[in-house]
């Protein structure tokens, strides 16, 4: 807890009657003028927990607060900083974008025209005449980012804000998220793409069924995770071969390559394979994807073991 | 104010085809009036027909009667329709459209958001009202409304189903805070204004179960018969409240209603009513510290319900009974009489002094004449019992009286209203209940008690099987003005109700 964190979460719970159970016990922390990525599956509860801070919904148990104001007791104060990009954006249909753009600035009493909005529509290629029900999904997408950037907000909400837009735009989309974080802005938003993640966050936090099963600094993560490494060798090593090496560990083998995790440092793992004939060898460095299957799959694999307690990532 | 401004935006098409809508159908009963009203003054309709309408068996050729029927009847049901349309819309409307995701983002309070849409609707509602008193006044002069109907009571008419109208838009701003989507909102409320209406027609149309329109808001907005009847202060504050608490639920609703899930939500709209707004605080949390439980627990949420429904179950009993205990009438014209008293001749024989005349006032024990005794020749007194004036004289001096003859008619003192009442209200009626008289000719009234009911019905040969019976009532007229004499009609109001 402090004031460098632009979201904060504590045990934060959302259950539904009796038994469903949306959001269980999250601690989450966000680094103001980060870029924050929330992975998950559809369902996981990225989205409730995105409503819990902007109080649409209450929690069960535990709080939220953005800035430091509670999201549900400040609530008002607390979206007065935030800037809302809904994962399926709609809006009053007979509205052109800059009716709109002017109904949002009103009820936040600022001015609807500044600069960065007439830089947005020309980067994101957007017709503010045009009335929105005539605007393809893409194009209502694009009103919503305007939108939800209009106050220039000191922490933006992005539910899945590249849905329906076309590559080209998507790339746009994340350049945009990151100059904001280049401003000393906060970017929280949501995804099930990993590839856009891995692009943009400085962190990551991953939420399945309703827990955080992990909660981590991609670029450290990136440097101090274990990386695979693969030889095909030219001779077949005596079991037990590549047993007590400092900082690497023999895995298993997998269509005649030796796979070795190496965590902390290449030397062992060379010089003990220095040993035999190395036809190649091939080393990779861990995608957000590693990390976010063997979370996945651990986590399925604690659910099945009728574990009940989360993985609770701390920042 | 710009949701408020957005909303009436969103709401001027609607605001004007209803409007519209209702000034046309107003002109045209207005143009239709004149030619109906001379064919529609010789049907006779059913009382219950009439009475269902509100008209109180008035005949439909009074412009009173036919506006209320054809119009007002009906009225509240399409504003009703626009004001479910309207609060429906307001709420639940943008959940189930998507918009609200994105306007509750903004940093607006939930209670800001619902005065805002609240006051837009009103001044909507208010718009096609407004609209419809100019088709009123624009057609006004094609048609002879008489002096009992003027423009002034058909717009007050039509601006008197406002309240109505907000006790609706009350209940659709609440549906749409607890129900799963803007239909079954719509469906709801649209059912309670239905029933509200059926329950008020059917009390005034079936006599034994006239009570139920006492849990109707509708009879309460008084808009049945509102031309003929009027509007009563007390029954716009019952409606008045019942709408202000309801609007209170509908707010405790909406700062509780949770967006984007499609379930029932009224176990969460009372544990936050009431302790909603004073959370509001700006102070950050971070001096709060801790994790906090925001929510009332489960005890207090049942506390809370018991005591709500108990105060709306104690103003609804105290309203029950303060309109039911309302002091009731009975009307009818009675006439000014008095008792008679027959004196008797004591004896046979001459009478030798005349000692009254007719028309002279005596009181008890006065001798009124000596009669000679043809027996024993001894002079007999005729002496009265009663006191009062002498109407009949039959007696004259030297003329022969037989004895047991009447001889003198005294009128008595005991001047009363003798008035006829129906076996259906004698029941009520009691000694000492307070009666207010009325003499047209003499431009005279006052209120008296009654003193007398009879316990047996007046003798009429000439009733019929399924007449009603009548049994007098005697209201004493004592030291009343000395114009009143014997004969006089009277229109007499009992106040069965008042303790004696």
């Amino acid at each position: 807890m402090g004031s460098d964190q632009a979201i904060l979460a504590e045990h934060l719970g959302k259950q539904y009657g009796r038994s469903v159970r949306a959001l269980i016990d999250v601690d989450l922390g966000v680094p103001a003028g980060t870029i924050f990525g929330l992975l998950g599956q559809n369902g996981a509860g990225k989205t409730t927990l995105i409503r819990i801070l902007l109080d649409m919904i209450r929690p069960t148990t535990g709080r939220a607060a953005i800035l430091g104001y509670d999201c549900q007791a400040d609530g008002v104060e607390a979206r007065a900083h935030v800037g809302y990009l809904p994962s399926d954006a709609r809006f009053y249909a007979y509205m052109t974008g800059r009716d709109m753009f002017t109904f949002v600035a009103g009820v936040r009493g600022i001015q609807p025209d500044g600069p960065h909005v007439a830089s947005l529509l020309e980067r994101l290629e957007l017709d503010p005449d045009r009335r929105i029900h005539t605007l393809s999904r893409g194009n209502q997408q694009k009103v919503g980012l305007i939108a939800a950037l209009l106050s220039r907000p000191e922490v933006v909400i992005l539910d899945e804000p590249t849905a329906g837009l076309d590559p080209l735009m998507q790339d746009v989309v994340l350049d945009i998220v990151r100059e904001v974080a280049a401003e000393g802005r906060t970017v929280f938003f949501s995804s099930h793409i990993l590839s856009e993640v891995e692009r943009v966050c400085d962190h990551v936090a991953v939420l399945r069924a309703g827990q955080l099963v992990g909660s981590f600094d991609l670029a450290e993560q990136r440097r101090i995770a274990a990386r695979h490494v693969t030889a095909r060798l030219g001779d077949t090593p005596a079991p037990g071969a590549f047993e007590d090496m400092d900082g690497a560990r023999f895995l298993r083998v997998e269509g005649g390559r030796h796979v070795f995790e190496v965590a902390n440092g290449f030397d062992a793992l060379v010089k003990r394979l220095a040993r035999y004939h190395v036809i190649d060898i091939d080393a990779h460095e861990p995608t957000l994807e590693d990390f976010f299957l063997s979370l996945y799959t651990q986590g399925e694999a604690e659910a099945g073991a009728q574990v009940a307690t989360g993985t609770a990532g701390g920042a | 104010m710009v949701l408020l401004s957005q909303m009436l935006y969103r709401l001027r098409m609607q605001v004007l085809w209803y409007g519209v809508g209702l000034a046309f159908w107003a002109g045209l009963e207005m143009l239709l009036f004149p030619s109906v009203a001379s064919s529609l003054g010789d049907l006779d309709y059913p009382e219950e027909i009439l009475n269902a309408f509100g008209t109180g068996g008035i005949s439909m050729s009074d412009p009173r009667a036919f506006f209320t029927a054809e119009f007002f009847s009906l009225g509240p049901l399409v504003l009703g329709a626009f004001a479910i349309f309207a609060s429906t819309g307001a709420l639940a409307g943008e959940e189930g459209s998507g918009t609200m995701e994105m306007l509750a983002s903004l940093p607006v309070a939930r209670s800001s958001m619902f005065f805002q849409k609240l006051g837009a609707i009103l001044v909507a509602m208010l718009g096609v009202i407004v609209i419809t008193s100019v088709g009123w006044t624009l057609t006004m002069p094609f048609a002879d409304l008489g002096r009992e109907l003027t423009n002034l009571m058909l717009v007050g008419a039509t601006l008197a189903q406002l309240p109505f109208t907000a006790f609706i838009i009350a209940t659709g701003l609440f549906f749409g805070a607890v129900a799963p989507s803007r239909s079954t909102a719509a469906a709801c409320t649209g059912a309670i204004m239905v029933v509200a209406y059926l329950v008020v027609a059917i009390a005034s149309a079936v006599e034994s179960v006239s009570d139920i329109k006492y849990a109707s808001p509708y009879y309460y907005s008084d808009l049945q018969g509102v031309l003929i009847d009027g509007i009563k202060i007390e029954h716009q504050l019952v409606l008045g409240s019942v709408t202000a608490i309801i609007g209170l639920l509908a707010l405790g609703a909406f700062e509780a209603r949770e967006f984007g899930g499609e379930r029932w939500q009224f176990s969460a709209a009372l544990p936050r009513f009431g302790g909603a707004e004073m959370s509001h605080g700006t102070a950050p949390i971070a001096a709060a510290g801790g994790i906090s439980r925001r929510r009332s627990g489960g005890t207090v949420r049942v506390v809370v319900l018991i005591v709500l429904l108990a105060v709306v179950a104690a103003g609804g009993y105290a309203t029950y009974s303060y309109v039911s205990t309302r002091p009731a009438v009975v009307s009818l014209t009675g006439r000014v009489d008095a008792s008679r008293a027959t004196v008797l001749a004591p004896a046979s024989g001459l009478v030798s002094v005349l000692a009254v005349a007719e028309g002279q006032h005596v009181k008890q024990g006065d001798v009124l004449a000596w009669i000679e005794n043809s027996v024993d020749g001894g002079l007999v007194p005729v002496i009265t019992a009663s006191a009062g004036r002498i109407t009949t004289l039959e007696l004259r001096e030297g003329q022969f009286a037989l004895v047991g003859m009447q001889a003198v008619v005294i009128q008595e003192l005991d001047l009363h209203v003798l008035l006829e009442v129906d076996e259906d209200d004698i029941g009520r009626v009691a000694v000492g209940q307070p009666v207010e008289l009325s003499f047209a000719s003499l431009a005279l009234e006052f209120t008296v008690p009654v003193g007398s009911v009879a316990s047996n019905p007046t003798a009429n040969p000439a009733l019929r099987t399924g007449q009603a019976r009548k049994y007098e009532v005697k209201v004493p007229l004592a030291g009343a003005d000395p114009r009143i004499i014997v004969g006089l009609p009277a229109d007499a109001r009992i106040h069965v109700a008042a303790r004696p």
